[in-house]
């Protein structure tokens, strides 16, 4: 047990490492996914034009419809065939923006049907245009409804970022792998690793818990 | 105390080019089933009209059809002589825009459900509508609704949110926000119908000093006291056609249609 113990704090430091790393894909890919699908879900939820819809739904559904390591490899090993060359970084990257605009876009499209529509209506009434009242109006409702959700499915993209090591990035289960292959204990590594996980997403899910609480103004 | 930053010349009711705002043969269709069936209504400057009648009978749809908010099906509005349905070939087409918010810069609209922002507080309320719609500068912008909040007796609550404020409170700071923009005439829609009976009085007498300030109002209500007192004239709107007006004590005290005197009994028996 000891020995376990003593093991599990010297790889700390290459596991803290890989978590870290994980944690920078989560936040860039959501960096990007967030404005895009809050405004893909406005204009989806907004928009008059039928055949825009369709087709932003389509964009959509196609997004959560796909798993991520499909795109994944659509991107990085699919798309160098026609001179498209992403780093593994950036393949990950763009994939999971894709997916995360499809879901964000989904949770936004929710809580913009949960402003009341009167106040669209008295945005209208006052004479102020469209992008104002997305920007000073839905935007920060929607944004605050949608909070809880956005933490939650955050702590999802965190879990998937595991997925990159599918393309050898150098993130936290990509980690505990190279330690396992070096000492040959990957029981053990892949428990704390784990563990690491699990620390990371239980707290967001408790944060995103004490915000639903929080919500109102 | 005055409501509104101008005061009204005495011959302003004598204004030249007619009243200030006509509706013309106005129908509205919602696909077959027609709601307003040729509306004709004008009125004057300062002149403070009530519209009544029974609940479907196209009051709403009335008032937002002079502000656009519901295309009319054919007919025209005209403020201060100018047309705000876009027509082509006679036949009444989507305005741009643009025009549209120009149209609606003008014309104030007060609805029951209040519609304050709910993310803003009621000064910030105030201030975006200025800086949204007209472009004011933040601190003029600021100061105004400072002015106005006090003129409504909010000013004690200019940094609540709209949750945190009572039905009436909220109606009275919809009702400056309406006017920040200084429209030339206000619609109201039922605005005391969704507040509880003993906070009505504060969002009515809020309406009577702006009418006897000046404004030019168009309100939709169910009270018929305020009609009696405040409103100069009294519409009588039933079945998408308007069936009798009058200056509003005459209505309200002898109607001259049965139906009339059937809903003026309805409403006294509550
Ligand atoms: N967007 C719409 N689509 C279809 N029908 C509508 C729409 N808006 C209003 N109507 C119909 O138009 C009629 C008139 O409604 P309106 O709301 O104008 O009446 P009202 O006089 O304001 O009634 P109330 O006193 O209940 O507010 C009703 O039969 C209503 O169902
Ligand atoms: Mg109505």
């Amino acid at each position: 047990m000891s020995d376990f113990l003593a093991d599990s704090v010297s790889w700390l430091p290459d596991l803290l490492r890989g978590l870290g790393h994980s944690l920078w894909l989560t936040f860039v890919s959501l960096l990007l996914g967030l404005p895009l699908g809050l405004v893909l879900g406005y204009v989806t939820e907004r928009t008059t034009s039928r055949p825009l819809r369709w087709l932003l739904v389509a964009v959509i559904e196609l997004a959560r419809g796909l798993p991520a390591l499909v795109v994944l490899y659509l991107i990085y090993y699919g798309l160098p065939s026609v001179e498209v060359v992403l780093s593994a970084f950036w393949s990950i990257i763009a994939a999971f923006t894709f997916s995360n605009a499809g879901y964000v876009s989904e949770i936004v499209r929710g809580a913009i049907r949960g402003i009341p529509a009167g106040q669209l209506e008295a945005c209208q009434a006052l004479g102020i245009g469209r992008a104002r009242t997305f920007a000073s109006v839905i935007a920060p409702q929607a944004l605050r409804i949608s909070t809880p959700s956005l933490v939650g499915y955050a702590a999802i993209v965190f879990q998937s970022t595991s997925l990159a090591v599918a393309v050898a990035e150098p993130e936290l289960l990509n980690a505990a792998y190279n330690i396992g292959s070096i000492t040959f204990q990957y029981l053990q590594v892949f428990i704390v690793a784990g563990a690491l996980y699990a620390v990371v997403v239980i707290a967001a899910s408790r944060f995103a818990g004490w915000l639903a609480t929080r919500t109102q103004y | 105390m005055s409501l509104l930053n101008t005061t009204p010349s005495p011959d302003a009711t004598a204004a030249p080019g007619g009243p200030l705002l006509v509706v013309d043969s106005l129908t509205k269709s919602f696909g077959d089933h027609t709601v307003l069936r040729g509306v004709d209504l004008h009125l004057d400057k300062g002149e403070v009209v009530a519209l009544i009648g029974p609940s479907g009978g196209g009051k709403s749809t009335l008032l937002r059809c002079i502000n656009q908010l519901e295309l009319p099906t054919s007919g025209q509005v005209t403020l201060d002589g100018t047309p705000l349905v876009s027509t082509r070939g006679g036949a009444v087409v989507a305005p741009s825009a643009k025009a549209l918010l120009r149209v609606r810069r003008q014309i104030g609209m007060v609805f029951q459900s209040f519609n304050l922002f709910a993310n803003m507080t009621a000064e910030q309320n105030i201030v975006f509508a200025q800086r949204a719609a007209l472009g004011t500068g933040k601190d003029e912008a600021r100061e105004r609704a400072r002015t106005l909040l006090e003129r409504v007796g909010m000013g004690h609550k200019a940094g609540s949110h709209p949750s945190q404020l009572s039905g009436g409170q909220q109606q009275r700071v919809a009702i400056a926000r309406s006017l920040a923009l200084d429209p030339r005439v206000i619609l109201f829609d039922e605005p005391t119908s969704a507040i509880d009976p003993e906070m009505r009085s504060e969002v009515l007498s809020v309406m009577r000093e702006l009418a006897e300030a000046g404004m030019t109002m168009l309100v939709s209500t169910h009270e018929m006291g305020f009609a009696k007192q405040v409103s100069d004239r009294t519409v009588f709107l039933c079945d998408g056609g308007i069936l009798e007006e009058g200056p509003s004590r005459s209505l309200l005290e002898q109607p001259t249609h049965d139906r009339t005197r059937q809903f003026l009994r309805a409403i006294a028996e509550g």
